[in-house]
């Protein structure tokens, strides 16, 4: 059984006014909407660019709005977000430079983590089952920029460090044994466009797909930085 | 004399941004080549984004693909010395769940001995202790050094090192013409998806490493490659039931294997043949073999919900036709000039993503006789860079 959707894709070229195209499709209704878009793609329109490689929520490529809000399209079913004949809004994720269509400027964003210098996989002992905690091997944040695009703080801010940077600093900051790490950490993260802007709205931990709670992470960097200053204090070292 | 200094002169174009062009642009930059890298999507977004990130101990082809399982458990040390970033070392089982299987073993323990793969026996609850979720049938189970890696990122690992050695790469320009003339490759004909504009770009040489897409490149040249788009579906669950990478002890069939990959566990995967790779329309029959072999080892599948649902083209080298469990999974690179006399054009094709480092190495040595250089590869030794320095550099 397939249905017929319709496709609203904000597209975008450099130099070109923004505009909407409209794109008729068959498609069954437990593919994605990653498989509508790549289908437009394949059958429809060659100059629609977006990116993607895993479908299956692991690599974070693909991150875009559907229905003005920030999924992973390769997970989401279009019987979840519509029904036969209905209609499907896709765009590039917000807070973030369009470079063409859907496909949005990652560049800042990775500067950002690769400062922070998080390991996605931490080294494995082959042989011995990880224990299920806070801190797995394989870290959770698949660098997708959803939650950057869901935070209303970067909305207005360029200069802040941004939830998912955030998040990988905390997971750095307790993961880490060396003091000269902990306190770089505490350097970037300890500032003005670090933890303290922001403003506690908790929409990036609403928006992670991987389960991060950024906020979270947040809130506990704060209560990291002020036991820190405490303790300075009473000449006490950082915790 | 410095090589190098030679290779210098020499434009290489390199077709596809995938595990196997990733992996030749590092090396032709390595050893001191100009390259562009043109890319008609994202990087990774054909055959390497979709697989089923699996680095490949061997012991999948120990029995019957000697070669390519030889060139698996190869690479698969290599890479876990320099790309340590993208890829987790968790190691993998074959598990036996019938009397079958168990027959199988002595097989599959042969070939891991002939092909140099480590590997340890363990009884069933050895296997059930250290997987809890498999099956409670299960009567034994052999560890080897299989693991798991990032497909996007390991290819934008090997772009960023490449991109450090001055590679350019391009993603969302796409090949529509190669220019020949005198029996000679001279330029590629591009169209840049993002700005629209054609134009050409000048080659020494190009190196054709578009997968499964790989004929369509051929074409352009007026010759042809024995390249058949081969989709696998793969079914990625919701939760990570296993540690370890679980296969079925028993020759290579659908839904015999499942990769925890982060918070997911793929079940894979199944085979047919394709003309048109750019859109696949997935079997369902293919999709709920998936929970149904799946299950046979680990029965928790059949009880948790699909985190995501997709299937890619593999590009084995064969002809539609052939069965293509039967095509060795062995990569062969392609001169042009002696195959059908056309110079400056070399085609690499088949393998795995595991093995895409020792590819772009064959092609690099190719490309290298062909210019009259003695260049060593020095890729086994150079630690690449972090997949992230891909934004940066």
């Amino acid at each position: 059984m397939t249905w017929q959707l319709t496709f609203k894709v904000a597209r975008y070229k450099p130099g070109e006014p923004p505009r909407t195209d409209t794109f008729q499709i068959e498609l069954d209704p437990e593919r994605t909407i990653l498989d509508g878009v790549e289908k437009i793609w394949a059958e429809q329109d060659r100059t629609l660019t977006f990116r993607h490689a895993c479908h299956h929520a692991s690599c974070g490529s693909c991150a875009i709005m559907a229905n003005d809000v920030e999924v992973l399209p390769c997970i989401v079913e279009v019987n979840q977000v519509t029904r036969n004949g209905g209609t499907i809004e896709v765009g590039p994720l917000h807070n973030f430079p369009v470079v063409s269509d859907l496909v949005v400027d990652m560049g800042t964003f990775f500067e950002r983590m690769q400062q922070v210098g998080m390991p996605i996989i931490g080294p494995t002992d082959p042989l011995d089952n990880q224990p299920k905690d806070d801190f797995h091997a394989y870290e959770n944040c698949i660098e997708c920029g959803i939650c950057l695009s869901a935070c209303p703080v970067v909305a207005t801010d360029p200069t802040y460090l941004g939830p998912a940077a955030l998040a990988a600093a905390y997971r750095q900051y307790h993961n880490s044994d060396d003091s000269e790490e902990k306190q770089r950490i505490m350097n970037l993260v300890d500032r003005e466009n670090g933890i303290w802007r922001c403003h506690v709205a908790y929409e990036c931990t609403a928006a992670c797909p991987s389960n991060v709670d950024p906020a979270g992470k947040i809130m506990g960097l704060r209560r990291q930085a002020t036991v820190n200053r405490v303790r300075k204090l009473f000449g006490l070292k950082p915790a | 004399m410095n090589m190098s200094e030679h290779s210098q002169k020499y434009h290489v174009v390199v077709i596809g941004a995938g595990s196997t062009g990733a992996a030749v642009a590092h090396d032709l930059a390595l050893r001191g080549f100009k390259v562009t890298v043109l890319e008609r999507g994202e990087i990774a977004s054909g055959t390497t984004g979709r697989n089923h990130c699996l680095l490949h101990s061997g012991g999948r082809y120990c029995v019957k693909d000697q070669e390519s399982a030889v060139e698996c458990i190869e690479e698969n040390m290599i890479l876990r010395k320099i790309m340590p970033e993208a890829m987790e070392l968790n190691g993998g089982l074959f598990v036996a769940v019938n009397d079958e299987d168990m027959a199988y073993k002595q097989s599959f323990i042969e070939g891991c001995e002939a092909t140099g793969i480590p590997y340890k026996e363990l009884n069933a609850s050895e296997a059930r202790r250290r997987e809890p979720y498999l099956s409670e049938k299960t009567l034994g189970a052999v560890w080897v050094p299989d693991g798991v890696f990032e497909p996007m990122r390991m290819c934008m690992s090997f772009l960023a090192s490449a991109k450090q050695n001055g590679a350019m790469v391009r993603p969302y320009v796409e090949v529509t013409g190669l220019q020949v003339e005198d029996q000679r490759v001279v330029a590629v004909e591009v169209w840049d998806r993002i700005s629209g504009e054609e134009s050409v770009i000048h080659a020494d040489l190009v190196v054709n490493a578009a997968g499964p897409w790989a004929g369509m490149i051929t074409d352009m040249a007026g010759v042809d490659v024995p390249v058949v788009a081969t989709p696998g579906v793969m079914v990625s669950m919701t939760g990570r039931y296993c540690q370890l990478v679980v296969n079925r002890l028993n020759v290579s069939s659908d839904g015999d294997i499942v990769v925890p990959q982060r918070e997911t566990s793929i079940i894979g995967t199944s085979s047919w043949t394709v003309e048109d790779a750019d859109y696949i329309e997935m079997p369902e029959d293919h999709i709920q073999m998936m929970y149904d072999r799946g299950s046979e080892m680990m029965p928790i599948l059949r009880e948790v919900e699909p985190r995501g649902i997709f299937a890619v083209a593999r590009p084995l080298i064969g002809r539609i036709g052939e069965d293509e469990r039967e095509i060795a999974r062995t990569f062969k690179c392609f001169d042009h000039a002696d195959r059908d006399g056309v110079e400056g054009f070399v085609t690499i094709a088949g393998g795995k993503t595991t093995t895409a480092r020792a590819m772009a190495e064959g092609t690099v040595d190719v490309v290298c006789a062909k210019l009259d250089l003695e260049i060593p590869c020095a890729t086994k030794e150079t630690q690449l860079l972090s997949y992230r320095a891909y934004y940066t550099i």
